[in-house]
């Protein structure tokens, strides 16, 4: 599936001189906050997500003109999105010698340690359950839960099956499910 | 009714709205079930509960005959007519399905009408205003990158990158491998062999019998005519003298001589050194020179062993 007419006009805008920042600049509004959630829900704290955040459109800036349109613009900024969360989970877990199920629990108290969590509120839950999964289904969960992507799409940006994408969905709603109960 | 009045009462202390559905009975039997009932039981009674359905006894010997031509299975009338359209109504049918399921709402509702009440706002708060500036940090950011990859680059650099200055012996790259192997395979191990075994004990004879030799003598000078370093007892200067030099030479060379004490220890004194007995008794122990020296505590042991 290619790009929609108006990211089209974009790309060739940015591949311009003259109106490449005018286009960047589109972009960015255009997709921030779809990425910045998509990030923060990854990463839970502002600051990593702001950093994860403009790491990403530094790499659109450096990227975007060699982009070879054969799928959506948003599919290639939601893969360089998750792939830049997955390289800083990463490295998280290096920087701090720990395993990365510790780097997950610590995301879980840093979801508590927000000013305004409450254990009660269903909302709040359903994010600490989010934690429990392993990464790349929780990726899979955000992706189709909250920015309702469709399979096709999210195939490509992670490089999986169909198939295999709503195998992982469907258990990480059943995991999800059962958290919320059980907590 | 009495009794069941008392119940009645009774229960209504205890608990009213029970009371209310007293005898109440959910379950209906099917109408006319109790006037059956008496002519059903006697049936079962006189073995006869089983009806067989009228004809069968008569159409049965057909349906066999059928069965082994392999004519058992009816197909309904105008069967094959209606297949093309049926399948093709449930083809359809499949596909709408299949889109149906592709709806993230859709699939949500089938999966967890939980998840779906939570809603999708995620409670996580940002700064105020972040977005609004977003665009402009990372524009600014980008430019920064710009300038200093352009400040880093040089047309003059960038032109001599790929030039070689330094020039590579002719087939260097060939041999190199090669080298590198002769280099990191092992050193061949060389069992010691018996005999030169042999001849480190030999040596750390030699040097037992310098020792002792030494010693032998200085002690056996102190007791003889004095002679000093290097002459002979005085009868053998003399008979020697009547000796002309030819003759003692070719006495020399003719003659197998046994190898004496002194020969053995003069020889080895010329032939090695101090760091030459240092390696050759490299191997040698401590132990193994006290024992030996101990053992062959003269010089006919020492060479004669």
């Amino acid at each position: 599936m290619s790009v929609t007419i108006q990211d089209s006009e974009l790309l060739l805008q940015f591949r311009d001189p003259a109106t490449k920042e005018k286009a960047y600049t589109s972009i960015i509004r255009k997709y921030q906050e779809r990425l910045y959630w998509h990030i923060r829900r990854m990463v839970v704290e502002h600051e990593d997500a702001n950093d994860v955040l403009q790491n990403v459109f530094i790499r659109v800036w450096n990227g975007l003109e060699n982009f070879r349109e054969d799928a959506q613009l948003y599919t290639w900024l939601y893969r360089v999105a998750t792939n830049e969360c997955l390289t800083f989970l990463e490295q998280q877990k290096k920087r701090s010698s720990v395993s990365l199920s510790d780097v997950e629990s610590g995301l879980e108290n840093r979801i508590r340690a927000d000013k305004h969590f409450d254990p009660n509120k269903l909302e709040w839950k359903l994010q600490l359950a989010i934690q429990q999964l392993p990464e790349k289904q929780r990726v899979v969960f955000s992706l189709r839960y909250y920015d309702e992507m469709p399979y096709e799409e999210m195939s490509k940006v992670l490089d999986t099956s169909e198939g295999a994408l709503k195998a992982s969905y469907h258990h990480a709603v059943k995991k999800i499910e059962d958290y919320i109960v059980n907590h | 009714m009495d009794n069941r009045s008392t119940i009645l009462n009774e229960l209504r202390e205890i608990s009213p709205a029970l009371a209310h559905n007293y005898l109440q009975q959910p379950y209906q039997a099917p109408e006319g079930y109790f006037a059956q009932l008496p002519e059903q039981v006697l049936q079962i009674v006189k073995g006869r509960f089983y009806q067989v359905p009228e004809g069968y006894f008569e159409s049965l010997p057909d349906q066999i005959i059928k069965k082994l031509k392999g004519q058992i299975y009816e197909v309904p009338a105008g069967y094959f007519d209606s297949l093309p359209e049926t399948i093709l109504n449930r083809v359809k049918a499949n596909e709408a399905g299949a889109n149906k399921a592709d709806d993230p709402h859709e699939e949500l509702e089938q999966l967890s009408p939980l998840l779906k009440q939570i809603g999708k706002k995620t409670p996580f708060s940002l700064p105020e205003g972040y977005f609004s500036n977003l665009s402009e940090n990372a524009i600014a950011g980008a430019q920064a990158l710009d300038a200093v990859q352009e400040e880093l680059s040089s047309p003059l650099l960038d032109g001599v990158k790929n030039k070689q200055t330094y020039e590579v012996p002719a087939g260097y790259f060939d041999q190199l491998p090669g080298r590198l192997l002769n280099k990191v395979q092992p050193a061949r191990v060389v069992p010691m062999r018996f005999t030169k075994r042999i001849l480190q004990y030999a040596a750390a004879a030699v040097v037992a019998g310098v020792i002792i030799i030494t010693g032998w003598i200085y002690l056996g000078n102190n007791n003889t005519a004095a002679t000093t370093h290097g002459e002979l007892p005085p009868v053998v200067a003399a008979n020697l003298d009547k000796i002309s030099d030819e003759m003692l030479e070719s006495y020399i060379e003719n003659q197998n001589i046994l190898p004496t004490a002194e020969n053995v220890i003069i020889a080895g004194a010329d032939d090695f050194d101090t760091s030459d007995l240092k390696e050759m008794l490299a191997d040698v122990s401590d132990e193994d020179l006290q024992r030996y020296i101990e053992r062959y505590n003269t010089a006919k042991d020492i060479i004669t062993n």
